[in-house]
């Protein structure tokens, strides 16, 4: 059991402050969606510090995969990483076409993730989805 | 026989009766919506329990009637029975995700997709913010 064998109990350990239960990784299905959260929030926040006037979604869609960032750099035991705020081309199309990829990436990580991870991973992918359809009705 | 995936098929059975009883009693842009969702409710119904036939295995029957939690006899109400409706669908994807395994997983996951795209365009619809969740089906 992945919880059993694998857990690493660091609450005391004086090189990680944080009080909580890290989970060693052993899908190898975690780290690659949180560089994926990492990147949006970065690309995100670099178009609305632009002047986008689509503010309000694209500050909800950030928020949202900060929320996953979080919740996975908890369960892996990291930072959130610095991500890329490279776009090309029209941002929100990029934007929104990189939305469907990482919704497709999180649905295979689920489909292939092991049960304590199934959960998560199908939320990260059904949000990423959603994330798609309310950047298509704003043009992108 | 019983399968991981019985709970979104009866989520969805409901999601299309509460459609059924409550699209009359809206108008304009919200009953041309109800129509539409109900649609997507049917055709992801036939995609699961066909894809359940192909696997031999028995979806569980569509009842005539459901008792829904909020009957709805106007606007409000049947505005209040397809919110619930549709995020029951949310939650019932997302519980059998631990359970699933494989493609019988995969198709769990893009139906919660789906249930998750589902609930945001009703939020936007009702100017309801935010419109999408970070973990579509979890209890807020």
């Amino acid at each position: 059991m992945l919880l059993g064998a694998a857990a690493v109990t660091l609450s005391s350990c004086s090189l990680i402050s944080r009080d909580q239960v890290v989970v060693v990784d052993e899908t190898p299905a975690l780290q690659p969606i949180l560089e994926f959260a990492a990147d949006q929030i970065a690309k995100l926040t670099a178009v609305i510090d632009g002047g986008s006037n689509h503010e309000p979604t694209l500050a909800m869609v950030r928020d949202n995969h900060q929320a996953h960032a979080e919740e996975l750099a908890r369960i892996l035991g990291v930072d959130i990483p610095a991500g890329s705020d490279e776009l090309e081309g029209d941002a929100l199309a990029a934007l929104n076409q990189r939305e469907a990829e990482g919704a497709e990436e999180a649905t295979t990580a689920c489909v292939e993730a092991s049960p304590q991870f199934a959960v998560l991973l199908g939320e990260i992918a059904a949000c990423r989805a959603s994330h798609s359809d309310v950047l298509g009705v704003i043009g992108g | 026989m019983a399968n991981e995936l019985d709970p979104g098929v009866v989520a969805e059975y409901e999601a299309i009766f509460t459609h059924g009883d409550s699209g009359p009693h809206l108008s304009n842009d919200l009953a041309v919506m109800a129509r539409e969702s109900e649609r997507r409710h049917r055709d992801l119904r036939d995609r699961v329990t066909g894809w359940l036939s192909q696997q031999d295995i028995d979806a569980p029957a569509m009842q005539p009637v459901y008792s829904l939690p909020v009957e709805p006899v106007d606007a409000e109400t049947a505005i209040e029975a397809i919110t619930l409706a549709e995020q029951r669908c949310t939650q019932a994807w997302r519980s059998v995700l631990a359970d699933a395994e494989g493609e019988t997983r995969r198709v769990a996951v893009e139906a919660l997709a789906e249930s998750a795209i589902a609930e945001a365009r009703w939020r936007r619809a009702l100017k309801q913010s935010p419109s999408t969740v970070p973990f579509p089906g979890r209890s807020q």
